[in-house]
């Protein structure tokens, strides 16, 4: 299927919604959501291109990578997340304005 | 339009339409359940462009993602009791404002660049080619990876210890 268009503007889409969570909503949690689907529209991107470029499937192998570190920072953000439920017992950022440990 | 092309635009507006009930709804844990169903939609995009193992492993990560932010939110009671602080008018303009300017030079960029032609590369997507990518070229960015991996992981464990 040949629609390079309609791909990326499934990525393009996916971002801006993305950026749009992040920006609106107060709820850590939802922040996440829109990080995820942030990097979903990125990797998208780079799948697409990797199937309508010539040279391979390297962007598969970007994409890959992507993800991984897209865990690593999610296992990151939960770790201070929780740390900072634990000292006070909110999950909201605007009164996430101290870093004192 | 062809069947295949009715299943492609489905699967394209099932992914969108879950990404945009995930920014609307107030219900947190339907949030979540829109986000598993935007990736099972991605998944099915992935599949359409012939990256049927980046398809299965994207869904085998996100899935235990979306386990493990359910998993939150039921522990942080996040859904019900939270008041949370109003988010003003000019936040929500801020939003507006800043998604509506990147979407307009996003789609000045797109119509104004000289695209080539697409060109259907036979690329090979199996596991086996892919994993011998990665070993013969990738490898020093895989061990990289792994030790983020690694160093993250033990920073998550340090930081959730009981403080004293």
């Amino acid at each position: 299927m040949y629609y390079l268009d309609v791909y990326l503007i499934t990525g393009l889409l996916l971002f801006i919604i993305g950026i749009f969570i992040v920006l609106i909503r107060r709820n850590i949690v939802r922040i996440f959501m829109g990080i995820i689907l942030m990097v979903n529209g990125a990797c998208l991107n780079f799948v697409v291109f990797s199937r309508f470029v010539e040279g391979g499937s390297r962007g598969q192998i970007a994409a890959l990578f992507i993800i991984t570190v897209m865990i690593a920072e999610l296992v990151t953000a939960l770790a201070i997340l929780v740390n900072h439920y634990r000292h006070l017992q909110d999950i909201d950022v605007e009164k996430a304005n101290t870093l004192k440990g | 339009m062809s069947f295949e092309e009715v299943i492609f635009y489905f699967i394209t507006g099932i992914t969108i339409f879950s990404a945009i009930g995930v920014a609307g709804t107030r219900n947190i844990f339907h949030a979540a359940v829109y986000l598993l169903f935007s990736i099972i939609g991605l998944a099915g995009i992935l599949i359409f462009l012939e990256a049927e193992f980046f398809a299965f492993a994207m869904v085998l990560v996100y899935v235990s993602v979306i386990l493990l932010i359910i998993l939150f939110i039921l522990f942080l009671n996040a859904g019900s009791s939270w008041k949370f602080s109003e988010s003003t008018r000019a936040h929500n303009l801020v939003g507006f404002l800043v998604t509506s300017i990147l979407i307009t030079v996003m789609i000045y960029v797109g119509t104004k660049t000289q695209w080539l032609e697409p060109a259907v590369s036979n690329l090979n997507s199996s596991p086996r080619s892919l994993a011998e990518m990665i070993i013969y070229e990738y490898v020093f960015a895989l061990e990289l990876i792994s030790l983020i991996f690694l160093s993250s992981l033990i920073g998550a464990a340090l930081f959730t210890r009981k403080a004293h």
